[in-house]
């Protein structure tokens, strides 16, 4: 007696582990579809979905799966080779040559005339999404970063919106004793984005053609000093600035100037600050206008054998979704797609028009050894952050060596 | 068969039966994976594409132990560096507050059992909301601690981003976390030292300190030993205080053999799950020599 019903719960219990395609009506087309949007954007996403589905209800159903961006590469990496992996994921645009290469990415090559459709997206945002000539990536967004102000306080000083380095120093100075801070920067996220703008505009950049690093240069040792000295020399940033406590003391009220992603605009609104964006492209250099964005791609997970209505219905979903993405672009994104993104309706949006100047938006180089050759820089930014007495070009060297060690590691070299 | 065969058979079936259900969890979730993880260490492992695995023998080893141009090298020797300090800054208040607050709970003073469901409550927080809840009180230019201490004309103190500081807070956030689990075990032991035992110390005239020393400790010594293994061991596991609340900084000085594992295994594009688990197993055998060592020292102190 005892024995059956043990066993009765064991096998209970195993056979618990069934699967949800029970209400899937006949002849449609099961698709599945990770993101990593947990926030907010999350029920936007979601919403969009719903719509889809409703719409191509009998046709297409596509079930969501949402993963913290934190765990999102560990989940891809350990289910995708296993055959585990979705129909469609959301990836960032910088990481999908590390995947094509790695060949942990189906081709959209057959399903789509690459030249014809990318002419609706914006050039670079349809590139980055391509690796050897190869389209991997459809762009949903394109997310840059740029200055919030807050408007109260810049006319309680009679200052204007800075646009250069020599600016800035001059507006903070004109703010003291107007505000307790001009602009806290982070010493860790998202300063890496900011150095990047900062490298690019000083014309300096970020891999070479074998995908080693390129920024030990006078350019880049010019881009890292501008972190160095924003906090010891020209009073623009308190020192210890941990991550969103630049955001915090902004929507405090506390602080001036605040640089963060596109993505951060409905925090912002919600603390009630009287603000304003304005482009950073040209604030910490002057050779090159740029501002550091990625992009969220639609990218399809390796898996073999995938028959052609499926294909056709993940084509029809990326579509839609694009095509029908205001809502995704008004919680805090720049469309990549060219017919929304010239669109009167974003035109009139309130803050994205000035957020950024589109033709300065510049993403990292499309290689799969970013990560290893550059990334290892992210690191020293904070250093030189921290340490008043940093030495940047030893900071710079570090980066490097550290750098063709990662890219020697990975190449097999 | 005789029934006498019979009910002996059934004897040893139905104990077997009840362990049964957590052998196969435990075997699922514990055993496979060990060994598969020795497995793993032996090869260059291809997460991406298994069959394509090479055998190296012990070479990630030789690389993480002995190989100072690889920078697995630097990794693991940092991360264990990181991790054995926060294992000796850790371990001692985390055995010595519990049974502080033990032995004050033992005297059962008005309220006792308020303050023992206080102590305990942190231990059910999730890691994730516990490293938020002190990343809010120790943020360095909006925490409340620093706020506070700005109040008495004290300068922001970086607690997160700056050494020593932020190996104190790392400390603090997981006293204070995990402090009931070690004080249950405590109280419960102290319950069992018979008190005329203490009646004799004190017509003895020994002092508190002398009674903890003579009595108690050599008294609760098997506790005392289980506690300071286990604590030593999850000290040893580190990885959310650190991941969540200093990133690993400053300059990596945090960033403990856990996370050097975790994002070798899986993250980003370039797992190497080999040179990962043979990491975790030299961790183990570190775990293992120093767990050894304190029962030995423990047992022989209580002599």
């Amino acid at each position: 007696m005892t024995l059956s019903i043990l066993f009765i719960s064991i096998f209970t219990l195993a056979a618990c582990g069934g699967n949800g395609d029970n209400d899937l009506q006949e002849g449609e087309v099961a698709l599945t579809f990770w993101n990593i949007f947990t926030g907010p954007d999350g029920q936007v996403m979601r919403g969009m979905v719903d719509d889809f589905n409703d719409e191509y209800d009998g046709e297409i159903r596509v079930s969501t799966q949402t993963i913290p961006e934190t765990d999102f590469y560990d989940v891809f990496n350990t289910s995708v080779p296993q055959g585990e992996g979705p129909d469609i994921a959301i990836m960032h645009m910088r990481r999908i040559a590390q995947y094509a290469e790695l060949g942990m990415l189906n081709a959209f090559e057959d399903m789509i005339d690459a030249d014809e459709m990318g002419e609706n997206y914006l050039d670079a945002a349809w590139d980055g999404g391509s690796f050897e000539g190869i389209q991997y990536g459809i762009p949903l967004d394109v997310h840059p970063i740029g200055l919030y102000y807050n408007k109260d306080i810049l006319d309680e000083a009679g200052i204007d919106v800075p646009t250069t380095y020599d600016e800035l120093v001059a507006a903070c100075e004109e703010l003291e004793g107007v505000v307790d801070h001009c602009m806290p920067v982070s010493n860790t996220w998202p300063s890496q984005n900011l150095f990047i703008s900062s490298l690019f505009q000083h014309g300096g950049s970020d891999l070479d053609e074998n995908h080693y690093p390129a920024f030990n240069t006078q350019e880049g040792y010019d881009a890292l000093k501008v972190f160095h000295d924003m906090v010891y020399e020209d009073n623009i940033s308190i020192p210890n600035v941990t991550v969103d406590e630049d955001l915090t003391l902004f929507r405090q009220g506390n602080a001036a100037f605040h640089i963060n992603g596109i993505w951060m605009l409905n925090g912002i609104k919600e603390s009630g600050v009287n603000f304003g964006t304005s482009s950073i492209d040209t604030l910490f250099g002057d050779e090159q206008p740029a501002v550091w964005a990625d992009s969220h791609n639609f990218v399809m997970p390796y898996q073999p054998g995938m028959s052609e209505e499926k294909e056709e219905a993940i084509m029809t979903f990326i579509e839609y979704i694009t095509a029908n993405a205001m809502e995704w672009v008004e919680g805090g994104q720049f469309p990549a797609d060219l017919s929304l993104l010239e669109s009167e309706a974003f035109e009139n949006l309130e803050y994205h028009s000035t957020f950024a100047d589109v033709d300065a938006i510049t993403f990292t180089t499309t290689s799969p050894y970013l990560e290893d050759g550059f990334e290892p820089i992210f690191l020293r930014v904070t250093q030189a952050m921290r340490n008043e007495d940093a030495d940047i070009q030893e900071l710079l060297d570090d980066a490097e060596s550290e750098g063709i060690e990662l890219v020697d590691e990975a190449t097999g070299r | 068969m005789k029934p006498q065969d019979a009910k002996s058979l059934r004897s040893r079936l139905v104990p077997g039966a009840f362990f049964l259900p957590h052998l196969i969890i435990f075997s699922i979730f514990f055993v496979f994976p060990f060994f598969y993880g020795i497995y793993i260490s032996f090869f260059d492992w291809n997460l991406f594409n298994p069959d394509l695995r090479e055998f190296v023998g012990l070479d990630n080893f030789r690389r993480i132990l002995f190989d100072s141009d690889s920078i697995y090298f630097r990794y693991f020797w940092n991360g264990l560096r990181n991790t054995l300090t926060f294992v000796v800054l850790s371990v001692p208040p985390l055995v010595i507050f519990p049974l502080i607050i033990a032995s004050l709970m033992n005297v059962e003073p008005k309220g006792y059992k308020i303050f023992r469901a206080i102590f305990y409550l942190p231990n059910l927080f999730s890691i994730a909301t516990l490293v938020l809840i002190w990343r809010w009180v120790l943020n360095t230019n909006v925490g409340a601690l620093n706020l506070t201490l700005g109040e008495l004309g004290i300068d922001n103190i970086p607690w997160l981003s700056e050494q020593p500081f932020a190996w104190i807070s790392l400390v603090l956030m997981t006293v204070w976390w995990t402090i009931g689990g070690n004080m249950i075990i405590f109280t419960a032991s102290l319950k069992e030292v018979p008190d005329n035992l203490y009646e004799a110390g004190d017509i003895d005239g020994a002092s508190i300190f002398q009674k903890m020393r003579y009595i108690t400790l050599p008294y609760i010594r098997n506790q005392l030993i289980y506690i300071t293994i286990m604590t030593t061991i999850a000290s040893f596991n580190v990885f959310g205080q650190p991941q969540l609340g200093t990133e690993g900084g400053p300059d990596e000085s945090t960033t403990v053999l856990m996370m050097y594992i975790r994002n070798i295994a899986f993250t980003g594009g370039r797992p190497n799950p080999g040179v990962a688990t043979a990491m975790a197993i030299a961790m183990g055998v570190v775990i293992i020599l120093i767990g050894v060592g304190q029962a030995k020292i423990i047992k022989r102190m209580g002599d």
